[in-house]
């Protein structure tokens, strides 16, 4: 009993004393991740539409320009210099070069694959072949894609698309939804049959809780196929922003908006929302690069706006 | 207390330490630029997936140059050169290369938002005609009664006060329309003015027959008679054609939709 007692005492001691070691590691610990932020680069496309190569040197408004194999060793580029990389479309693949009229979209899935796109969610000329020429290349795109307000339960799509993505990079967990456009009067009626379209705004409210509430996500980034902005009261980008809550980033397409940078609107509970788009064709590739910390500071601050266009003007 | 012991309270209480700290990350900051691809960058090969075989095959079918344009033509609202163009040879293709079809159009209407590139000057490739229009669109020939027209006419002033997009504007021909306060004031069709009490044949796209590009109204035609003629194979056949007689590719702005103040 008596050595017993002794023993444990010198166990408690011994206990304490690594206790009282381990501490000054854990301090260093604790302020290493107060003052280093994790960084997560954002990379994305949209409305892409087959440019596989360069735009032709004679073309009139984008000579020699754009092309996926461009995007391609940009993206190869940052990724040597970034250490969270997440790379993004927002739709419209296909169609717009012989590429698509030839190869019917097979080799625009094999690129973005091996560029190692994280997720893309349908734009309506996704369905330029109908739902069984996208579902016939498929097979070739090694990510997902994201449809949220697209019922595809009675076409051939079924159980093909995801509803969200939840992904983890570097301990940041983040939640991916879709959002797609209205295809009545967009697509021939016979290209996209037995697809039921779902309001928009609501469908991101519902995912867009589900990962931040059940799936306690740090990030929400919403794909939309929508339009950037209109000048009727149409759904867009912007307006889905404004109307929505939870969402912190949409990534935008279809009306091959040109932004210098992503825009920043206030959503329904008067949080900051980030809009960006990229152009078109390949002639632009969406940057941005999101900071976090432990801190329970939800203010959106823009900082160093010009820090990576030192280090990218010329590659 | 050996080694492995020590490390055991050691992960213990780093553990711990860690877990009473986690707090949820949130994003703080940002930065953000959009980066323009331009040829300063270098292209990737992908030779893994022999992209090059692709591209080679693409490019001898594609590359051959089929004419040259005289200048570089564009869409536009009320009236685009590249629309002019297109419409105007559309309507010719059917009214007057394909007799033998038995049908012919009084005018055509097509839309901006298909005519996807403009066509530069120079040299225009295969390739051109395949990026200006990328789609298996037929042309098809729709009879137009009196409600129908009202709707179409509606929705061509509707589109060409707009200016703001390529899809703004509606491309026409064989029709000229002067609008004024978002009525037309003058219409004729060819060479006579305008009579909702006859019937029409408007010459446009399969996919604006099904109500593409929300051309709702023509949807509801009762007659709908197909060409077979792909808009595209029209458009390459013209090009080909005139060439062989010596003509440059060329059009013009003529007035024929106006808005008057």
């Amino acid at each position: 009993m008596e050595e017993s007692k002794s023993h444990n005492r010198r166990n408690f001691l011994k206990k304490t004393a690594i206790a009282s070691l381990a501490i000054p590691f854990l301090s260093s610990f604790s302020f290493s991740t107060k003052k280093k932020l994790k960084k997560l680069t954002i990379l994305h496309t949209n409305d892409m539409h087959s440019h596989i190569d360069p735009f032709p040197l004679n073309d009139a408004k984008y000579p020699g320009l754009g092309g996926m194999t461009r995007v391609a060793s940009l993206v190869d580029k940052i990724r040597t210099n970034e250490k969270n990389v997440l790379l993004l479309d927002a739709g419209d693949i296909f169609q717009g070069t012989p590429y698509f009229n030839k190869y019917k979209g097979k080799l625009e899935l094999q690129l973005m694959s091996k560029m190692g796109y994280a997720g893309s969610t349908m734009g309506n000329h996704d369905f330029d072949n109908g739902v069984e020429g996208f579902s016939a290349v498929l097979q070739h795109a090694k990510f997902p894609f994201i449809c949220s307000n697209y019922d595809f339960s009675k076409t051939l799509l079924k159980e093909k698309t995801l509803k969200y993505k939840v992904l983890n990079i570097d301990n940041i967990k983040i939640g991916i939804l879709g959002v797609g456009i209205q295809l009545d009067g967009l697509v021939n009626e016979q290209l996209y049959d037995g697809v039921k379209f779902i309001d928009p705004i609501k469908t991101a409210n519902n995912y867009a809780d589900i990962l931040k509430n059940e799936k306690k996500c740090n990030l929400i980034i919403c794909l939309s196929h929508l339009g950037h902005e209109y000048s009727d009261d149409s759904i867009s980008d912007i307006k889905l922003a404004q109307k929505t809550k939870n969402i912190d980033l949409i990534i935008g397409g279809h009306t091959h908006t040109f932004l210098e940078k992503a825009k920043k609107v206030k959503n329904i509970e008067n949080k900051d929302v980030l809009v960006n788009q990229a152009g078109w064709g390949a002639l632009a590739l969406g940057r941005l690069d999101l900071f976090f910390d432990k801190n329970k500071n939800e203010i959106i601050k823009l900082v160093d706006d010009n820090f990576h266009k030192k280090n990218y003007a010329k590659i | 207390m050996n080694f492995i012991n020590i490390a055991k309270h050691i992960i213990l209480i780093v553990t711990i330490g860690f877990l009473t700290q986690c707090k949820q990350y949130n994003l703080s900051k940002y930065s953000t630029n959009n980066i323009n691809i331009d040829d300063n960058l270098s292209t990737k090969d992908f030779s893994e997936i022999n992209l090059k075989a692709y591209q080679d095959s693409i490019n001898n079918e594609m590359n051959e140059i089929l004419n040259w344009s005289v200048r570089e033509m564009d869409v536009g609202s009320p009236e685009g050169i590249l629309g002019n163009f297109i419409t105007d040879l559309s309507l010719f293709t059917l009214n007057n290369l394909n007799r033998d079809l038995g049908v012919k159009a009084d005018f055509c209407v097509l839309n901006n938002g298909g005519l996807r590139t403009p066509i530069n000057k120079g040299a225009i490739t295969r390739r051109k005609i395949f990026e200006l229009m990328p789609f298996e669109n037929e042309l098809v020939v729709l009879k137009l009664n009196a409600s129908q027209l009202n709707e179409l006419l509606d929705f061509i002033i509707k589109k060409s006060y707009q200016n703001q997009s390529r899809k703004a504007g509606v491309p026409v021909s064989g029709i000229r329309l002067k609008i004024s306060n978002n009525k037309i004031t003058r219409c004729f069709v060819n060479t006579k003015e305008l009579d909702l009490n006859n019937n029409y044949y408007v010459l446009t796209t399969d996919y604006l027959a099904n109500g593409g590009d929300h051309m709702d109204f023509f949807k509801n035609c009762k007659e709908k008679i197909p060409t077979g003629i792909l808009l595209r194979d029209a458009i390459i056949h013209y090009i080909e054609m005139i060439n062989k007689n010596n003509t440059k590719v060329d059009a013009a702005l003529d007035g024929r939709i106006e808005i008057s103040q």
